[in-house]
């Protein structure tokens, strides 16, 4: 770790304050207003109703909330000295925040439809520690962001000529001379270069659509609308019935039924079309030196940076329609970015890292991400399971089946027993298949756990990364032989992937134990 | 079961027997020979289990004094009765056997890469957590540990599932040792 927060000896860049933009409170007062949804909802049903008490009530809380909008933007400011970012809230409570200036990682922003029209973006300053965004500042005009990215650049610089990594604007801000200390000798590292890693075109986003899930939350908000404002009530379904032409073929109703069904779908996939061109448009993967940065977004503008020594795991997972169309997707962990919290542009930055790429690019882009991966899935070498995983996976299915088979023949006689022998051919496909997709496989990078049948995930952590080892074994496992080793690494969550390999061999997974233990022993981490 | 496991179960070291400077080799790191918990800890995991048990049972009278209330001296208060006993065994056993078996599959080692813990009597544990990445590490004692002089070592790394692993069952001498040592280690907070 460098000296921080130590004043700088070199001359102090000029200070000036700084003050949110004046849009600040429209769109304070919005936030306040969606954190409010709730009264809102039962104002506006009531309202309807001609009831107007709950109209009072939310305005009750509706009224404080948009006084403290006017007397944060009045009372909040900013400012660069010595090294530091400098946040200033408050009147009688003052809240003074200082970030050191070469602590901070990036300065992403987000960038909606009304930010854009008027010419600002909500400004999220992060630093490698916590999980939660440094500060947020919202809004500042774009002048003002560039001017605050130049402004800790510059300090940042001045306070540290051999600052490492510094995450800088987007080609128009200016550049701070990065040294990087622990990049590749093959990187020229001491001239801030941008190189395109991979942008997506239209086509890919449509595929990718086509294959996803997305569209799925349309259902929900059918549903919960039909729940919600009583459709079926107001629906009369007999009315409907005597629009139908009488004395219709059973096989000719089947064939409308199915048809709809795939209209359904049809429209389900639509919608996860739209969702990836909304968000995704415009993708852009640039590398500037050390920092992979993310740009996409249709409407919602999103900018998020990652310091590529910051990737803790990186999980590259495809569905059966991507398998079909050699699509995948990839999504990486970093430190400092906590689970859970999913705001748009730390998705951008985890969850949809790269949301679709072609098989034949993955590798080379995977590559961006840590110059030494070589990312050759059929080059790794894949340790079996142990011998027997498929039996024992099998006999519990078979066993379960028997259990749900039993309690449906007391249930129901004799007919509940029917459950069971449906369930048995299905379970023990399912426990076939995926024992047989579960592979494990160590690299001289790190280790590689890929499973899943119908989303196959193939995840990868690396030595120096991983921060501890367990081999577990459950009286079943003891009784086969077998045994579960898990691999723990920072900010595990966003990937949906874990290294936790179950069913191998006991003695091999003691081995890796070990083997592992050694390797993570001897690529220690890179602190700074 | 693997023979190492066999051989550590017919001769534990036990770090209560430890002298200085065989203490001192476990704390530098031996790599072959495996540590058990200080022996006293047995005693201190059967006075808090006692405790524990103490208001189960308490609670099981109260509960048992409700059914004969209720239905008399019925089949359902003799049922309350069996289930008393069954209690009651188990939880002897959980006072007086149990914390000796989990004594006898309680193992640590560090050596010059990692700190290694095994536990476990059904379900079993092994962990290793390479010496770098041990973020720190702190050494707790509560009010019955301090009688008996021991410690909780609890070692923070920058992980997720395990950010936390406690090492319980040390001297607390030992387990000061063992901290000083481990956060030797620890060069950094910052996780890259």
């Amino acid at each position: 770790m460098s000296a921080s927060g130590l004043p700088p000896v070199v001359e102090e860049p000029v200070e000036r304050l700084h003050r949110l933009h004046w849009s600040s409170l429209l769109f304070d007062a919005l936030s306040q207003i969606r954190s409010l949804v709730v009264p809102a909802i039962f104002a506006l049903l009531g309202a309807a109703r001609g009831d107007s008490f709950w109209i009072y009530i939310s305005l009750i809380f509706l009224g404080p909330a948009l006084l403290y909008s006017v007397f944060r933007y009045a009372t909040l400011s900013f400012r660069i000295s010595h090294g530091q970012l400098v946040i200033k809230q408050g009147l009688i409570f003052r809240n003074v925040r200082s970030v050191p200036v070469e602590r901070i990682q990036n300065i992403d922003f987000v960038q909606n439809l009304l930010h854009r029209a008027l010419g600002v973006a909500e400004v999220r300053v992060e630093t490698a520690a916590g999980s939660e965004p440094e500060a947020t500042l919202r809004v500042l005009s774009l002048e003002q962001v560039e001017r605050l990215r130049s402004e800790v650049f510059e300090s940042r610089h001045a306070a540290e000529p051999r600052a490492f990594n510094v995450g800088v604007s987007d080609g128009v801000g200016l550049e701070a001379g990065s040294f990087s200390e622990e990049s590749s000798a093959t990187q020229a590292a001491n001239s801030p270069t941008t190189s395109l890693v991979l942008q997506i075109p239209l086509s890919w986003l449509i595929y990718a659509g086509l294959a996803s899930n997305r569209g799925t939350i349309l259902i929900g908000v059918v549903a919960g609308s039909i729940y919600e404002f009583k459709l079926f009530k107001r629906l009369d379904i007999e009315k409907f019935a005597d629009w139908l032409p009488q004395n219709l073929d059973h096989w000719f109703l089947a064939g409308v039924v199915a048809l709809g069904f795939l209209v359904l779908l049809l429209i389900l996939r639509m919608v996860s079309v739209a969702w990836y061109i909304l968000r995704f448009s415009n993708y852009r993967l640039e590398r500037r030196n050390d920092d992979l940065r993310v740009s996409c977004g249709l409407t919602t503008k999103v900018q998020a940076t990652v310091p590529r020594r910051r990737v803790q795991f990186i999980s590259v997972h495809r569905n059966l329609l991507m398998r079909f169309w050699r699509l995948a997707s990839v999504r990486i962990e970093t430190a400092g970015s906590g689970a859970g919290h999913d705001d748009a542009s730390k998705s951008v930055s985890s969850r949809w890292f790269i949301p679709v790429v072609t098989e034949d690019r993955l590798a080379e882009v995977l590559r961006e991400i840590r110059p030494d991966l070589v990312w050759n899935e059929n080059e790794f070498q894949f340790k079996p399971m142990a011998a027997r995983a498929v039996t024992r996976r099998v006999r519990f299915a078979v066993l379960v089946s028997l259990v749900f088979a039993a309690v449906g023949f007391f249930v129901w006689k004799p007919w509940g027993a029917l459950v069971g022998a449906i369930l048995l051919p299905i379970l023990v496909l399912a426990a076939i298949l995926s024992t047989r997709a579960l592979q494990y496989a160590r690299t001289e990078q790190g280790v590689v756990f890929r499973s899943g049948v119908l989303i196959r995930k193939t995840s990868m952590t690396f030595f120096e990364k991983i921060q501890s080892i367990e081999f577990q074994q459950s009286p079943l496992d003891r009784r086969w032989g077998m045994a579960k080793l898990s691999v723990d690494t920072a900010a595990a969550g966003p990937a949906e992937h874990k290294i936790e390999v179950p069913l191998l061999d006991a003695s091999l997974a003691m081995n890796e134990q070990v083997e592992i233990k050694q390797l993570a022993a001897m690529h220690q981490p890179v602190y700074r | 079961m693997t023979t190492e496991q066999t051989q550590t179960h017919l001769n534990p070291v036990d770090s209560n027997q430890l002298t200085d400077e065989r203490a001192n080799s476990a704390v530098e790191g031996t790599p072959t020979v495996l540590y058990s918990q200080d022996s006293r800890f047995i005693q201190v995991e059967m006075i808090a289990s006692t405790i524990f048990a103490g208001f189960v049972l308490v609670a099981a009278l109260i509960g048992l004094g409700v059914l004969w209330f209720i239905f008399g001296l019925g089949p359902i208060f003799y049922l309350g009765l069996v289930a008393f006993f069954v209690l009651a065994l188990l939880l002897l056993y959980g006072t007086f056997v149990w914390p000796k078996i989990e004594f006898r599959h309680y193992r640590w080692r560090l050596d010059d890469q990692s700190l290694e813990i095994h536990s476990g009597v059904w379900w079993k544990h092994r962990i290793s957590i390479p010496l770098g990445r041990v973020q720190h590490a702190d050494v707790s004692q509560g009010p019955l540990l301090r009688k008996f002089d021991l410690g909780v070592l609890t070692v923070h790394t920058a992980g997720t599932a395990e950010s936390k692993i406690e090492l319980k069952g040390l001297a607390h001498s030992t387990a000061l040792q063992l901290r000083d040592r481990l956060v030797e280690q620890a060069q950094a907070k910052v996780v890259t």
